[in-house]
This record gives structure tokens, sequence and C-alpha cells, in this order.
């Protein structure tokens, strides 16, 4: 009898152990979780072609071709509050490349659900004169992968995407990954 | 002034839990009663200092301080007095005040409680486990999580205000409070688990003590949950009431956990079953709250109920491991105090019962538990992104949900000790029927699918069997000589009338999720359209100014008659973006669920209205209020002599495993 | 009621009582409706069908935990959309979801699929009922025993 009760306190006693150190590992896990927040997100299509960027015309000079040129899209709205809050820096993002002789990226502004009078009068307010399109059904949104505006990505000459910013984006952040390469 | 006040009330509440977890020590250490009655009191100074800091942090935000960075950020000057109280917990800082506040009122509760046997070892070990608790949460406070810190910059003139979603039900100033009295409560039943391993009584002593906590917390907790239930569906627009979202789940955690031991608590009262499981489950439950709090406060997961993100993550989760651990390692440490005195001797015997509705609640438990952290897992070991939505939480637990139906129905008919197949097979015959003629009536009502149709039948079997539960927990009373009234409020019929409101709101559930239409209708004024049997007239659109909100919102009425239903969509304060604020009409078979999905565009312009058909969802909300009764029957003590007799004489039954015959009902009623 | 237990226990010859007659009975109500309403007609692959059940394995992407089906946030309407169309026009399930999934990444389904180790997640409720069907067994076994054994008990 003596033996069976000391035999059954050891097997407590690992399956105790078995719990703690499970319990420690998880929380290691939990404790290093990459910090949330971070400007710079991740999307799977960074690395790869962008999507075709189409849709009736909002604001701003045609579209055009931008092959060869660096090229920052960015989802906003007139609802959304952080588009308001970036406007400015993304003016003046583009300005400063405007100005820059070689290699000046251009920004396509994209409307995300956001009906053209309401998006034109946003543009009107922020001064923007981007080209800015409207995306009808949210398929280029879509196929961007954008979730809730704004989203900003950066697109480089070769046509992939290397970088995608979720939130409200500052010149200095662009300007770092587009003189960055 | 605020900002003084606050910071020394926290100070010094910080300061009497540390000086009084000292005088504790040291007079543990030296056995030394007068110490120990000394350490207890400063309890008072805790309570007083955060009180004194809540206070604070009330006259600030109605007198709308906004030199305070957390006021500026949850207070507006047009917030509506409810509002401006109830900022108090729409952020993390305040909510931990309220943390502290809760644990500060349970520790003088327990003060006042132990008050003669504050100078018991046990009560003393129980008492320092709380302070050092509370000297956590108030460290918090006082540093990484300071409610009263300084605004940088100039008092601005106006706050931002509550977030949008925490301002406009009533229910936001009920639901953060009960859930958190429901969490915090949990601390004492832990620190007295913690307390008879330490001090080697393990003895069933301090579980009787603490049973009535453990229920009061549960209660709290699983009426914190519906509310919050109740709170998204009114308030979030998508007419659903549970989407397992982590923050949901982090409630719900320790809740399944501390619900399995109100079980199995109930084995070891009867025969000292199960005295390792039962500290483990209170360490677990303890340890799941903090885990929550971490979930949901650590901004490491995305929800619609988080409405902070900090950095205090790593603090959290060193805090949960030093619970874990500790508890793991006395219960290792006690393990040959801790054998059991007597084992489950058949599975169909009430203790049988009790270890299957524990396994059920632990597979539930474990299932939930890694559903919710396993992205935490993969975006650790592959960097990738993924999520874990209803379609598996539901997968996996609809059958133990189903599996603790039949376990309900059956379990309180079982008697304690002994076989108990001839017993089931004379006491559940009518309640199998009732069972049996619920899936005949689904069926006939044109319910397909297995799952669907045993879960209407397993939920008449359970119904009818606590209702039996009931009667004769009723009749037993009566045969003692007690009144009418007081036969039919005690222990017994509590769990009975709780498990009753279980399967209400299992019905109601399983009605409303499986039978749930949803749609859209396009209307311009003065029209109408028949949808999911109902007729939907929309009258006009207005706009609604009041200081805290603007709202656009569509008069439409139902069935061309009865009040005015306004959907609307919102906006507040300063914020710029709209959110929808559903109308509902509640009657007993069905919700009607309106959402302006498009406001109208100018007068006389069509909007989009969203409609959602439910059945029985008032029932959920009912089913919690029987569960709220219940549990309220339970924790009421009882002072006659027929429930002591009746308890010790089982217990002493149980030590000699003795198999006397009982009669029917008192072997049952005290269940 | 110990000793009418004993008298039923063993003996083959069991008589039909009431009691017995009206479980029996039971059996029988309950098998019956199971069988009825569990031979509902197997659903046609109709369109609307393929439409609904896909919204509902797809996360709406700007909230948090809820499918595109119960949505009606702008990212997920135009993933409805999306859903609509390709499979009007002819695409596989596996086809949108995987398109999907590269622009969104895995966390646009509801649950993840088995390549991240969700696999896992699926087999935890078959390995947690294993161990406590083990357990049970044992539990029964050991009791059996203990009863055949004249009930020495293992106290």
């Amino acid at each position: 009898m003596a033996r069976r009760h000391g035999l059954r306190t050891t097997v407590l006693r690992v399956a105790l152990l078995a719990v703690g150190a499970l319990v420690i590992a998880s929380a290691v896990v939990f404790a290093l979780q990459p910090s949330p927040g971070a400007q710079q997100a991740a999307t799977p299509l960074l690395g790869h072609r962008a999507p075709p960027l189409a849709g009736p015309l909002l604001a701003g000079p045609a579209l055009g071709t931008h092959r060869g040129n660096w090229v920052v899209v960015n989802f906003f709205a007139s609802w959304c509050v952080d588009c308001r809050l970036e406007a400015s820096s993304l003016n003046r993002f583009a300005q400063s490349q405007a100005r820059s002789s070689t290699g000046a990226a251009r920004l396509v502004m994209v409307a995300f659900s956001d009906p053209s009078s309401q998006a034109r009068g946003f543009l009107r307010l922020t001064g923007s004169t981007a080209t800015a399109l409207q995306d009808p059904g949210g398929q280029t949104a879509l196929a961007w992968g954008v979730r809730e505006p704004p989203e900003t990505f950066v697109v480089a000459p070769n046509g992939k995407v290397v970088a995608r910013f979720v939130g409200p984006v500052k010149a200095t952040q662009l300007e770092a990954v587009v003189g960055s390469r | 002034m605020n900002i003084v006040a606050g910071r020394t009330g926290i100070l010094v509440a910080l300061a009497g839990a540390l000086v009084g977890a000292g005088v504790l020590l040291v007079g543990l250490k030296k056995r030394d009663g007068a110490r120990l009655k000394a350490g207890a009191a400063y309890v008072w100074v805790v309570l007083g200092g955060v009180v004194v800091a809540t206070a604070a942090m009330q006259h600030a935000l109605f007198t709308h301080d906004f030199s305070i960075a957390y006021v500026a950020q949850n207070n507006s000057k047009e917030t509506p007095l409810l509002f401006d109280a109830t900022g108090m917990w729409s952020a993390l800082q305040g909510s931990l005040l309220l943390w502290a506040l809760v644990l500060s009122g349970y520790m003088a509760a327990m003060a006042v409680r132990f008050r003669r046997r504050a100078a018991d070892p046990l009560v003393a070990w129980a008492t320092l486990v709380v302070y050092l608790v509370a000297a956590f949460f108030l460290s918090l406070l006082a540093w990484p999580a300071n409610p009263f810190a300084r605004l940088a910059g100039p008092v601005p003139l106006d706050g931002a205000g509550p977030d949008p979603l925490l301002q406009n039900r009533v229910l936001v100033a009920f639901h953060p409070p009960l859930l958190y009295l429901g969490f915090v409560g949990f601390t004492v039943p832990f620190a007295f688990a913690i307390g008879s391993l330490v001090t080697g009584r393990t003895g069933e002593g301090w579980l009787l003590e603490t049973r009535r906590w453990a229920l009061f917390a549960w209660g709290c907790l699983g009426v914190g949950i519906v509310l919050g239930a109740w709170w998204s569906y009114q308030v979030l627009g998508w007419g659903g009431f549970w989407a397992w979202d982590p923050v949901e789940n982090a409630a719900l955690l320790p809740w399944l956990c501390a619900t399995a031991y109100i079980h199995s608590a109930m084995a070891q009262e009867r025969l000292g079953l199960l005295s390792v499981w039962n500290l483990s489950l209170l360490v677990a439950t303890f340890a799941l709250t903090v885990l929550g709090t971490f979930l949901t406060r650590s901004g490491v997961i995305q929800s619609v109920h988080a409405f902070s993100d900090s950095t205090l993550g790593p603090v959290l989760i060193g805090f949960f491991a030093v619970v874990v651990i500790t508890g793991v390692g006395l219960i290792g440490w006690r393990a040959e105090l801790l054998r059991a005195e007597g084992q489950v001797r058949s599975l169909l015997s009430r203790e049988g019962a009790i270890l299957a509705n524990n396994a059920a609640f632990a597979a539930f438990s474990f299932l939930v538990l890694a559903g919710t952290v396993f992205p935490l897992f993969v975006q650790f070991f592959t960097a990738n992104q993924v999520d874990v939505g209803a379609p598996y939480f539901n997968a996996v637990t609809t059958p133990l949900a189903l599996a603790l139906l039949f376990l309900m129905a059956v379990a309180p008919a079982l008697p304690w000790r002994r076989a108990g197949s001839q017993v089931l097979r004379d006491r559940l015959l009518v309640p199998g029927w009732v069972g049996g003629a619920s899936m005949v009536l689904a069926a006939i009502l044109g319910v397909r699918g297995v799952e669907l149709v045993v879960c209407f039948g397993l939920a008449g079997f359970a119904g009818a069997g606590a209702l039996r539960g009931l009667f004769k927990s009723y009749a037993a009373g009566r045969t003692m000589g007690r009144g009418r009234l007081a036969s039919f409020w005690g222990r017994g019929s509590g769990g009975m009338v709780v498990h009753l409101g279980v399967v209400v709101v299992a019905v109601a559930l399983a009605t409303a999720y499986n039978f749930g239409q949803r749609g859209q209708v396009r209307l311009r004024p003065g029209q109408s359209a028949a949808i999911f049997g109902q007729t939907l007239t929309y009258h006009r659109g207005a706009t609604v100014v009041t200081p805290s909100e603007t709202s656009v919102e569509a008069v439409v009425t139902l069935n061309g008659h009865g009040s005015l239903l306004r959907p609307a969509v919102s906006r507040f304060g300063a914020a710029t973006t709209y959110i929808g604020s559903p109308a509902i009409q509640s009657t007993p078979l069905r919700d009607v669920y309106l959402t302006l999905v498009s406001p109208p565009a100018g007068p006389g312009s069509p909007v989009v209205i969203g409609v959602i058909v439910q059945p029985l969802v008032i029932w959920i909300w009912i089913g919690g209020g029987i569960v709220a009764l219940g549990t309220a029957m339970s924790l009421t003590p009882r002072r006659r002599m027929g429930a002591r007799r009746d308890g010790s004489s089982n217990r002493a039954d149980g030590r000699r495993g003795g198999v006397r015959p009982q009669p029917v009902g008192a072997g049952e009623a005290a269940g | 009621m110990a000793q009418r237990s004993h008298k039923e226990h063993p003996g083959p010859n069991r008589r039909l009582t009431p009691a017995r007659l009206g479980w029996l009975g039971l059996l029988v109500v309950v098998v019956v409706v199971v069988a009825v309403s569990g031979t509902k007609p197997t659903p046609r692959q109709s369109s609307a069908r393929r439409i609904s059940a896909l919204e509902h394995e797809l996360r709406c992407p700007s909230c948090a935990d809820l499918s595109v089906a119960d949505s009606t946030e702008p990212s997920a309407l135009a993933i409805a959309r999306y859903v609509r169309t390709q499979v009007h026009a002819g695409a596989t399930n596996h086809a949108i979801v995987s398109y999907l999934e590269t622009r969104y990444g895995q966390s646009i389904l509801m649950v993840p699929s088995s390549s991240t180790g969700a696999g896992l997640l699926w087999d935890a409720p078959f390995a947690i009922g294993a161990v406590v069907l083990a357990t049970g067994g044992w539990l029964a076994w050991r009791n059996a025993r203990g009863r055949a054994g004249g009930g020495s008990g293992q106290q």
C-alpha cells in the first residue's frame, strides 16, 4: 500500500512538472510576441508584382504608365479620420518627389468605399494634386488586400511591392523606402 | 488636486498591502497571533487608499479634468453623466483601478468574515496571498499603467470622449463591473487554496469556507458574460451575440473552470474525493483570469471588445507564470497529504457523473484555450498571421455541449456512493419521455439535422430532470417541516434552477443560431416591403443632434403598427466615423433587428435597411436571469436544522464508505 | 432498492416491467426521430449555397471575428462581390480561396488551413476524447475487478 501511494505521488509530481514546464514555455512564447502597432505591416504581396491599378479617374492627372518609376499607392476614404491626419504628409511627399529630377516617385490615391462626390470633396479639402481613382465595388482594394483605410503601398520601379504601411504614414517613412534603393 | 489625491491613494494602498504582507509574514514565522491580527488590519489601509483613488478618478471625470491624460482620452465635456462614470472602465488604466477597487472590496469582506480567526495561520496565509495579488495590481497602477499620469503639453479645452461603442448603451454601466466581480472574486478561493497547501491543512475545511465565495464569483462572471453578449448584440450591429472573440473567450475560460470546480467541490465536500483536482481547478481558474487580462489588455490579439493596448504584456504574462508555478509547486510539495480518501467506485453514481462533467468542462476549456492562443504560437514559430474563428469553436464545442446537457439530465438523479442504474431507470423515465416528446415536437415543427434534434431532445430531458429535482427538493423540505418558501429557496433547488436557466439559454442559442435569417431591403419614404414574414414600412429619415452625438436615423414601423423603430448611424463627439446603432424589436418568439446600411442621402431618397430576424433571442437573456436567480438561491445561507444535518450525515457516510440506503429525497436534494 | 437491483441484475429471464416497456418505447421514438430528421434531402450544390458557404469560411478583413457573411463592412462586401462573380464565372472554391490568401494572407480564413499546423488544432478533440475514454474505461475496469474481488477495495 505504502509503495502504491509513493507511486501515485510520483506520478502526480511528474504530471505537475510537465504542466509547469508547458506553462513556462507558453508564457515565453506569449511574452515574445512581436510588439503590436508596428507600422510596416506584412502582406503576402511583398516581393510580388503589384496588382493592376484601374478605375474611373476621380481627380488629378491621368494614370498613364509608371513603368520604371517608384509608385506610392494610397487607399483613402473621406470618412476615415487617420486619412485626414496623413493627408498633409502625403502631399508633402508628392511635392518633394515632383521637385526631385531623377527617379521621382508618383503618388496614386484610390478611394475606398467612398461615393465619388465625397471622395472628391476630401481631395479638394486636403489639397491633393495626385492622380486619384475610384474603385467601384472595391475590387482594386481587394486585389491589394486592403483591410481598412488608410493603407499605403510602395511599388519599386521593377513593379514589385516593397512596403506596406497600415495607418497614417509619414513622408519620412516613404522617403526612407524610396531613397534606400 | 485629483492627480495628487489619486496618486497618493494608490501609493498608500500599495504601501498598506506590502506592510500588511510583511507583518503577516513575521507573525507567521514567529507564530505570533497578535501580529497576525495586526497584519489583517492593513486591509483597511488598502481599501481606504483605493477608495480615495477611485473617488479622485470619478471626480476628475465628472469635472472634466483634462490635465489627466486618461480623462482627456476617455471623457469629453459633452459626455452624458452616466458615461462620465463608466469612463473609469473605458480603457486599460481605469479598468485596472476598477480591478483594484473590487479586489480591495473582497479583501475587506474577507477581513470581516474571518475577523474572529485572524490569528489562524491558514487565514493569515490566505490574507497574505491576497495582499500580494493586490500589491501586484497596485504596482501596475503606480507605474506602468498610471491612471493619473499628467497629460503632456497644454491642457486641452475638450477631451476625446470614450470610445463611441462604449457610450450608447446603459449595459456599459453593469457589464464590466459584474465581470470584474467575477474575475477578481476567484482571488479569495485561490488564496485559501494556497493557504491550505502551505499550512498543510488540506482537508475540506477551507473548501467549505470558500464555497460561497467561489459560487458568488461564478454567478457574477456568468451574468457578466451574458450581459457582455447582450451588449454586443445591441451595439455591434451584426445581430449576433457570441463570436468566439478572444476577449469573450478570456471571460469564458475561467467561467468554465469554475463551473467544473463548483461541481467537483461537491464530491470533495461529500466524500473527500478529488482534492488535488479541486486545488488545480482553483489555481487554473485564477491563472486564467490573469491570462485573460493579458490577452485582452496587452494588445497581442485584436478584438472588438479590447479597448486598450499597452506594453503590460510581459509583466502580466510573468505574473501568470508565477501564479501557475506557485500553485503547481505547492500541490507537488504537498502531494503526500493530498492522496484521496476514497475512490470513485462506480461511474454510474453521482460522483462518477461529476467526474464525467469535469472531464467535459476540462476538455471544453482546453479546446477554447487552444483555439484562442493558437495564433500566438503560429506567429511565434512561422511568422504567419492566422486567426481561429467561430467554425472551429462551434465544431469542437457542440459535442461537448450536448454531452453536458445529457449529464445535466442524468447526474442530479443519481445517488451518491453507489451504482445507480436501477435508480436511473426509475427516476429518469418521465424526463426521458419529455426529451423524446421534445424531439418529436422539433421534428414536427420542421427541424432537420441530427445534431439539432438531439439538442432539443436533450434540452427537454435536462429541463424535465431539473424540474424533477426541484420538485423533489421542495418535497424533501416540506417533509422536514420547512415552510413552503423555505422549501423552495435553498442550495439544492438553487442548483436545479441554474440548470433550468442553462437549458433555456441552450435552446435559445441553438434556435437563434440555426434559424436566423438576414437580408436587406431598399425603400423610399412611405414604401413597405415584406421580408421574412415581417412587413417593414419606411416613413422618413431624420437627423437628431444632441450635445454628445449626431445621428442619422430611419423611422420605421413593423407590421403596420406598434412603436416606431429607429435604426441609425451616429457620430459621437469629435469623432468623424459613424457607428451604427441597431433598432431591435423583441417579442417572446422572435427578435427583429434593423440596421441602417446606407442612410438617406436627402429627403425623399431611398435607404437600405438590414433586416435580421432570429427566433427566441430574448430567452438567452431570460435564461441568464434564471441562472442568476438560481445562484442567489444557492448563496442564501439556510439556518434551519435540516440542511445542516443533511450535509453532515452524508459526509459521515462518505467517510465510512457506507452504502446505507437513504430516503429518495434527502439523498438528491442537497445536490 | 439495493435488494431489487440484486434480484434483477443476474438472470437472463428479464420480464417486461412497465418501466422497461417505457424505456423500450422511448428508444424506438428516439431512433425513429433521429432517422427521420437525419435523412434530409442531400443539398444540391447550387451556386447560392456555395456562395453562402464560402462567405462563412472567409473572415471580414476589417473586423476582428466576423465572417464575410455576418458583416456589412466595405471590405467584406468587396469580398462577397468577388466570391459571387467568381462562382458565377465557374471558378473552383479552391481557386477563389487561394486568390484571397495571396492578397490578405492566411488570416482571411475563419479557420487556418492545415498547412499552418492547424491539423494539430483539429486533432486535439480526438486526442482528448481518447484520453477521457481510456481513463473512463480504466476506472470501469478497476471497479469491476474490485467488485469481483469481493469488494476488498483499495482504500
